[in-house]
């Protein structure tokens, strides 16, 4: 008999995405409302104004691509000076990640792709 | 009386005769509240029953424009004008439609050819006189649309610089149907930038400088301009994302020196 699963899938991917070399912090978003569903940000972040932020940025320039007949976004990242926020579209979900400059943001990418299809498969 | 009373009234109305005029008042009001839809539905079923008559015409023309169906609104305004009594303002008003729906299609001709039946109808002048100058500097915008063309290349759909409040200010954005779709991009950006320095600001990552955006259909990548406007570009999927990166540093660059002499 093997035990019952007790951590949600949400948790599950924000600590394999938290495993990741370079990565700050993890969150999954509610992506109708931008209210964190589970996160790994660090202390002294306003988590809700990220979650809220993050999501907004994402759908936007999601919106603005399908204005353009672009299609659905699948993929969003942005590049700061002191790091990179990275976030893909899971269903009902935004899944978003912060990680220092030196990150590789190529492995970031597959490790959230690998994530969107965990939540929505 | 308060708005949703006279919509349930006018309503009521147009249910127990729906050959009245209400549906004039009805859509208007719909319209004033922002419910287009409805109010196209209601105008339309108006139009139907009344088609010999230009005010039904011409709310059909003005919902039109809104839903930016701009052949709908030239057809009905054209119908308007035509049924219209001369030097009537609702002749005069059709024709500064028509004039409007010309420019937004980049028909010069038309457009200012409908001004002059404007004028003739008796429109106001002051109104004529706005509308052929936004006419005539439509030329020095129609050099701001293509002042990143040289930087294009095969595979580049949009190189498009963009204010603060989602107005074009240079640049075109083709869709992948190959048709401008500038004027539907540019208002999804409203704030954009705004929201990113927040965003920076709370996870103290600093200022940004660059989004790329993964969509089946384009790779798309953005970033400030000046401090009020950023730019935007897109190149089918097949294109290198370090060749659209490099047309976002030239079209970033060229916007700046053309703002800076702007």
């Amino acid at each position: 008999m093997t035990a019952p699963r007790t951590r949600s899938p949400y948790h599950d991917v924000v600590a394999e995405l938290s495993r990741q070399r370079g990565v700050l912090g993890v969150m999954v978003v509610d992506a109708a409302d931008g209210i964190p569903i589970a996160s790994t940000l660090a202390v002294g972040v306003d988590g809700d104004a990220v979650a809220a932020l993050a999501a907004s940025l994402v759908q936007q320039t999601a919106r603005a691509a399908q204005a353009a007949g672009f299609g659905a976004a699948s993929y969003f990242q942005l590049q700061a000076e002191q790091g990179w926020l990275c976030a893909t579209g899971a269903g009902a979900f935004v899944i978003a990640v912060v990680a220092e400059p030196r990150t590789n943001a190529a492995l970031l990418r597959l490790a959230l792709l690998r994530a969107r299809r965990e939540l929505a498969p | 009386m308060p708005t949703g009373d006279a919509v349930r009234r006018l309503s009521d109305e147009l249910a127990r005769d729906p050959g009245s005029l209400a549906f004039l008042p009805l859509a208007e009001l719909l319209l004033g509240r922002g419910d287009v839809a409805t109010a196209w539905t209601v105008a339309r079923r108006g139009q139907a029953r009344h088609g010999d008559r230009p005010d039904a015409h011409d709310l059909v023309a003005r919902l039109a424009a809104a839903r930016a169906d701009w052949e709908e609104a030239l057809a009905a305004w054209g119908l308007a004008a035509a049924l219209a009594p001369a030097g009537s303002p609702l002749r005069a008003a059709a024709h500064q439609g028509m004039a409007y729906v010309c420019f937004r299609l980049e028909r010069p001709a038309e457009s200012e050819a409908h001004l002059q039946a404007a004028e003739a109808a008796g429109a106001d002048a002051v109104a004529v006189a706005a509308a052929r100058a936004r006419l005539r500097s439509s030329r020095s915008d129609a050099a701001a649309r293509v002042l990143f063309a040289p930087l294009l290349a095969a595979g580049d759909m949009a190189a498009l610089l963009v204010d603060g409040a989602g107005h074009v200010q240079a640049g075109e954005c083709r869709g992948a149907d190959g048709r401008d779709a500038s004027d539907a991009v540019a208002p999804a950006l409203a704030g954009l930038a705004e929201a990113a320095e927040r965003a920076m600001q709370h996870l103290s990552l600093g200022r940004w400088e660059r989004i790329t955006v993964e969509a089946d259909g384009a790779h798309v990548c953005l970033a400030p301009a000046t401090h009020e406007t950023i730019v935007l570009v897109a190149s089918t999927p097949a294109t290198p994302l370090g060749r659209v990166r490099r047309l976002l540093e030239q079209v970033g660059e060229r916007a700046r020196r053309w703002q800076g002499g702007a």
